[in-house]
C-alpha cells in the first residue's frame, strides 16, 4: 500500500515535473513564428506582386533563382528552429502539426483580393514616399508633400480602407485558427515581414516609430 | 556738444530741425550737432547725428543718421537710419525737403536708399512724409502720409510682394506660424490712421495671386490660389480690435486637412465681422458667413483662444444645401475610414451643429427628399425627409424622420417614421413604431442610443419581429424558394463596441418544423469583414418539403439536429459544429430516392455506387435513421453519420425493403469540396437511373 502511495508519487512527479519545465518554454514558442512568418510572406507576396530583390552587392546573376535574402534569413530563424526542433522531440507530434497556420478561408481569400486590387493605386505612393509602412503593421502618410492637393482625401481613403482590410485580416488568420489571441504576434509577424518584403527606396517606422527608408 | 533730448514725440527732433535751421544764417554757414540719445515714448536713438550746411538762408543741405535705433513694435529691426536732404527750402511757413534719400535697413528691404519727400509746416506742426521707389520682398511699394500733433495717417501700397519674404515682416506685428513655406505674389493697399505709436485704424484691400504655400506636415496647402481680402479694423475699448472683411478665391486649390477646395471662377466668398483682442488672446468671428456656389451657403460663428488656438466654442448652420456636392466636399472627408465614406446621395440636406467645451454640444440634420446609398451596395435609403437631432445638453430636441424605401444587405425596408427626443447624450424613441422588413416588421417597443458617435456609442432596443414568410426572405437572399415564417420577440438588441447582439430566440417556422437561432451576433455589420456567430437548433423539419426545395432527390422523414458555435466570416461559415439525425420518436415515413442516396454518398466523395449494383432497379428505399455530422475548422470539416460503421459512419442505415445503407468513410474533408460537391448534388438532376 505504502510503497503503492510512494509509486504513484513517483509518477506524478516525473509527469509533472517535465510538464512544469515546459511550461514556461511551451508557451514561448506556442504562436508558430516561422509558419505565420511564411503564411505572411505569401500573403505579401500575393498582395504586392513578386517584388524586385533589393539591390545587393552579391546578387545573383538572372536565370539562378535568387533567393539571397531568404538564405540570410534563415541564418537568423536558426536559433528559432531549433528550439521549435527540440519542442518537437518533447511535445506530441499532434501538438506540433497544429502549429501550421491555415489561411484558406474565403474571408481572408476576400480580404487579400481587396488588398491585391487597391494596392494598384497604392504602389505609386509607396514609390513616391507619400505612404509608408508602420511598425504596426498598418500604412500611414509619410509625406503628403508628394501627393497632389486634390488626391490627398482619396489617398487618406485609400490608407483607411488598407488598414481596414489589414485590421480585419490579422484578426481573421488568428480566428480561422481557433485562437484568437494570436492575432496581436500575427500583426507584429506583419509588420516585419511588410518591411522585410518592401522595395528599396520605400518608406517604414522602426521600432520607435521613427520613419527610415529601405 | 553731446547731450539728451528728451521728446515728446516722433515729432520732436523735425521740431528741433526746424528751430535751428530757422538760426539766421547769417551767424552761421554750417551746423553740426551730436546727441548721444534721443528718446521718447516706446522708442530711443542713439549717437544722432545731425549736420546742416546752409547754401543761402533759404536753402540748406540737411543730414540726420542714428547709428542706432530702438522703435516700439512692430518697427523693431529698423536700422542704420539716415536722412539726406541735399535741397531743403525754408520759408517762414514750412521746411520742405524734396529729393531726399532715406537711408535704412530692415530685414524686406532689398535696397536701403528709399526717395523721400518731406514738408514740415511750421504754424499747424505737421509733417507731410512720401516715400516713393521702396524697393522691398522684390517688389516695389509707397508710402504717404501726414503726421500732426493730433495724430497720424499712412497710404501703403506694395505690388508683386514675394509671399516667401513676408513672414519675416509679419512676425514683428503679430505671430505668425515659421513651418509655412510660400510663393506667390501679393499686392497691399492700406490705410492706416493712428496717434503716437497707437494704430487707431485700418483699412486693408489685398489680392494675392498664384499662391503655393503648404506647412511642414502637409495638413495645409494651397496651389496656385488666387484670392482677394478686404478688412476693416477700429479699436474699441478694453483693448479690443473690430473688424469686418471679406475674403474671395475664384482659381487653384486649397487643401485644410481634411477638406480639399478646387475654386471656381464664380469664386467662393468668406465674409466675416469679428473682435479681436490681444490681452487676452481671444479672437471672435461673431459673423462668418460662406458662399460656396451651387455647395453650400453657411453662417457660422467662432470664438477662438490664440496662443495655443483653441475652438472655445462655435456653431455652424447650412441651410438647404444640394446633398451630393455637400457630402462630397464636406462630409466624406471627415467620415473617411467609416462605413459612410462613400455615398452616392441626392435631395437636399441642411446642417446646424454647435460646439463648446472642446466637443460638439448639439447636431441637427435635416433631409429633404434625399437618397444616399453605400458605393458597396450595403445599405440605402431613398426619400428621406424630416429632422434627426441630438443634444448632450438639457434641453430636448425632438426628431421626426423618415424614410420610404430602403435596404440593409439584401433585406428591404419599407416606409417608415421615427419620432425620437434627444438629451443629455442620449437619443430615445417617443413611441412604438413599426419598420417594415420585407413583408414583415421590426416592431420597436423601445430605443435607446447613448453616447451617439463615439467609438463608446451604444444602442439598446426591444421589441418584436412580426412574420416574415421565407419565401420573401428567401427571394431576397437568391435563395431556391422556401415556404414558411420566422418571427420573434426580441427582448433585447443591443449594439455596442462594433457589434449587435440580439437577446432572445428567432423562431424560424421553416419545412414543417421549427428552426431556433440563439445568441446571433454580429460584429462590425458594415465593417470589412462582418462576423456572424450564433447557435441554430433544428427541430423536426420535414425533410420531403426540405429535399424538394433544393431539388437533392427526394427523401421522406423527420430531421433534427443543431448548428453550434457557427461563425460566419463576410456571410461564409468557418466554422460550427453540427449534427442532424433522424430524430428518434420519428414515426413518419422513412423512405429515400435513389437520386438522394447518389447525392448523399456524393457527399463522401463517392457517386454514382448505385447505378451500378442491382439496388439501381429500386426507386426509392426504405431507412430506418439517417444523419451526418460536420465539425468545420480550419477549413476542413471533420465528417460523422448516425452511427459508427467499419472503417468509418452510417450516412443513411437502412431498415424495411428495399433496404440501403449508406456508409461514409472519408472523415476529414475540406470544406470548400464539400460545397462544392453539396452545390452539384442540389443543381444536377442526378444520375440518369434505368
Amino acid at each position: 500500500m505504502k510503497t503503492m502511495r510512494f509509486f504513484l508519487i513517483k509518477l506524478f512527479g516525473a509527469i509533472t515535473l517535465p510538464m512544469a519545465l515546459l511550461a514556461c518554454v511551451t508557451i514561448n514558442i506556442y504562436f508558430p513564428a516561422a509558419a505565420a512568418e511564411k503564411v505572411a510572406d505569401q500573403i505579401i507576396e500575393d498582395v504586392w506582386g513578386k517584388q524586385p530583390a533589393a539591390a545587393e552587392p552579391a546578387s545573383k546573376p538572372s536565370g539562378v533563382p535568387k533567393k539571397p535574402e531568404k538564405s540570410s534569413r534563415n541564418f537568423y530563424k536558426m536559433p528559432q528552429t531549433v528550439a521549435l526542433g527540440l519542442l518537437n522531440i518533447l511535445i506530441s507530434p499532434a501538438q506540433a502539426a497544429e502549429a501550421d497556420i491555415n489561411i484558406a478561408t474565403p474571408a481572408i481569400d476576400a480580404l487579400r483580393g481587396s488588398m491585391k486590387a487597391r494596392h494598384g493605386a497604392l504602389e505609386a505612393y509607396y514609390d513616391s514616399g507619400a505612404v509608408g509602412l508602420t511598425n504596426d503593421a498598418l500604412i500611414a502618410e509619410h509625406d503628403a508633400a508628394a501627393i497632389p492637393l486634390q488626391d490627398r482625401n482619396s489617398v487618406k481613403k485609400l490608407i483607411a480602407d488598407e488598414n481596414n482590410d489589414r485590421s480585419a485580416l490579422y484578426r481573421e488568420i488568428a480566428n480561422a485558427n481557433n485562437q484568437p489571441e494570436w492575432e496581436a504576434d500575427i500583426r507584429g509577424t506583419f509588420a516585419k515581414q511588410w518591411v522585410e518584403n518592401a522595395r528599396s527606396g520605400w518608406w517604414y517606422q522602426d521600432a520607435s516609430g521613427a520613419w527610415k527608408q529601405k | 556738444m553731446k547731450r539728451t533730448v528728451p521728446a515728446r514725440n516722433f515729432l520732436a527732433p523735425l521740431i528741433l530741425v526746424f528751430v535751428l535751421v530757422s538760426i539766421p544764417a547769417a551767424a552761421v554757414d554750417t551746423l553740426h550737432f551730436d546727441m548721444a540719445v534721443v528718446e521718447g515714448p516706446g522708442w530711443k536713438a542713439e549717437n544722432v547725428a545731425l549736420g546742416i550746411d546752409w547754401r543761402s538762408p533759404t536753402d540748406a543741405a540737411i543730414t540726420i543718421s542714428a547709428a542706432r535705433l530702438q522703435l516700439p513694435p512692430p518697427l523693431t529691426r529698423l536700422t542704420e537710419v539716415m536722412l539726406t536732404c541735399p535741397n531743403t527750402i525754408i520759408n517762414a511757413e514750412a521746411m520742405r525737403c524734396q529729393g531726399g534719400t532715406l537711408h535704412l535697413k530692415y530685414p524686406v528691404l532689398d535696397s536701403a536708399d528709399i526717395n523721400v519727400d518731406l514738408t514740415y509746416y511750421q504754424a499747424s506742426g505737421a509733417l507731410d512724409v512720401s516715400l516713393k521707389n521702396i524697393r522691398l520682398a522684390g517688389g516695389a511699394g509707397n508710402v504717404t502720409g501726414r503726421l500732426t500733433p493730433a495724430g497720424w495717417q499712412f497710404d501703403v501700397m506694395g505690388k508683386a510682394l514675394d509671399t516667401a519674404k513676408l513672414p519675416a515682416v509679419v512676425q514683428d506685428f503679430m505671430d505668425w506660424p515659421t513651418d509655412i513655406k510660400s510663393t506667390g505674389k501679393l499686392t497691399i493697399d492700406a490705410h492706416l490712421v493712428g496717434r503716437e505709436n497707437k494704430l487707431g485704424g485700418l483699412k486693408l484691400n489685398g489680392a494675392v495671386s498664384s499662391l503655393n504655400f503648404s506647412d511642414a506636415d502637409g495638413h495645409r496647402a494651397s496651389e496656385k490660389l488666387a484670392t482677394n481680402f478686404q478688412i476693416n479694423a477700429q479699436p474699441g475699448p478694453n483693448n479690443d480690435w473690430n473688424f469686418h472683411g471679406r475674403v474671395s478665391a475664384n482659381a487653384g486649390q486649397l487643401y485644410l486637412e481634411p477638406i480639399f477646395l478646387e475654386f471656381p471662377r464664380t469664386g467662393i466668398k468668406l465674409s466675416t465681422r469679428g473682435i479681436w483682442n490681444s490681452k487676452r488672446n481671444k479672437l471672435s468671428f461673431t459673423q462668418l458667413g460662406l458662399d460656396h456656389p451651387e455647395v453650400a451657403q453657411a453662417q457660422a460663428r467662432l470664438e477662438l483662444k490664440l496662443n495655443p488656438l483653441q475652438v472655445e466654442s462655435a456653431t455652424l448652420k447650412v441651410v438647404d444645401a444640394a446633398f451630393a456636392p455637400f457630402y462630397k466636399t464636406y462630409l466624406q472627408p471627415l467620415l473617411i475610414g467609416t462605413a459612410f465614406d462613400a455615398l452616392e446621395s441626392t435631395g437636399r440636406i441642411g446642417i446646424e451643429m454647435s460646439y463648446q467645451t472642446q466637443s460638439v454640444a448639439s447636431v441637427t440634420v435635416k433631409m429633404n427628399d434625399a437618397s444616399l446609398k453605400d458605393g458597396q451596395g450595403r445599405f440605402g435609403l431613398n426619400g428621406m425627409n424630416g429632422k434627426l437631432a441630438w443634444t448632450r445638453g438639457t434641453t430636448s430636441l425632438h426628431s421626426d424622420f423618415g424614410w420610404q424605401d430602403g435596404h440593409v444587405y439584401k433585406l428591404a425596408l419599407g416606409t417608415s417614421r421615427l419620432k425620437l427626443q434627444s438629451s443629455q447624450g442620449n437619443l430615445e424613441l417617443l413611441k412604438p413604431t413599426n419598420l417594415p422588413v420585407l413583408d414583415g416588421a421590426l416592431q420597436i417597443k423601445n430605443l435607446n442610443v447613448q453616447k451617439l458617435g463615439t467609438p463608446d456609442m451604444s444602442l439598446q432596443l426591444t421589441g418584436a419581429l412580426t412574420p416574415v414568410s421565407m419565401e420573401a426572405f428567401s427571394a431576397a437572399m437568391d435563395w431556391p424558394l422556401m415556404s414558411g415564417k420566422f418571427s420573434s420577440v426580441i427582448p433585447n438588441l443591443s449594439y455596442t463596441k462594433n457589434a449587435i447582439n440580439i437577446g432572445g430566440d428567432l423562431q424560424v417556422r421553416v419545412f414543417d418544423g421549427a428552426v431556433t437561432v440563439r445568441n446571433l451576433r454580429l460584429e462590425q455589420p458594415f465593417g470589412v469583414l462582418p462576423l456572424l456567430s450564433a447557435d441554430i437548433a433544428i427541430n423536426k423539419i420535414d425533410l420531403d418539403a426540405l429535399t424538394r426545395t433544393f431539388s437533392f432527390g427526394k427523401i421522406q422523414g423527420k430531421l433534427s439536429g443543431a448548428i453550434d458555435d457557427l461563425r460566419m466570416a463576410n456571410w461564409v461559415p468557418v466554422a460550427f459544429n453540427a449534427r442532424f439525425a433522424t430524430p428518434a420518436d420519428d414515426k413518419s415515413r422513412h423512405r429515400i430516392s435513389q437520386k438522394a442516396v447518389n447525392s448523399l454518398s456524393s457527399l463522401g466523395g463517392a457517386s454514382g455506387m448505385l447505378s451500378r449494383s442491382l439496388l439501381r432497379f429500386f426507386d426509392e428505399f426504405s431507412y430506418a435513421r439517417l444523419g451526418l455530422s460536420c465539425r468545420l475548422s480550419k477549413g476542413v470539416c471533420e465528417m460523422g453519420g448516425v452511427e459508427p460503421a467499419e472503417n468509418g459512419y452510417y450516412i443513411v442505415k437502412g431498415g424495411g425493403i428495399p433496404r440501403i445503407d449508406v456508409r461514409g468513410f472519408a472523415t476529414e474533408v475540406d470544406w470548400n469540396v464539400l460545397v462544392e460537391r453539396l452545390k452539384n448534388a442540389t443543381r444536377s438532376e442526378g444520375p440518369v437511373v434505368q
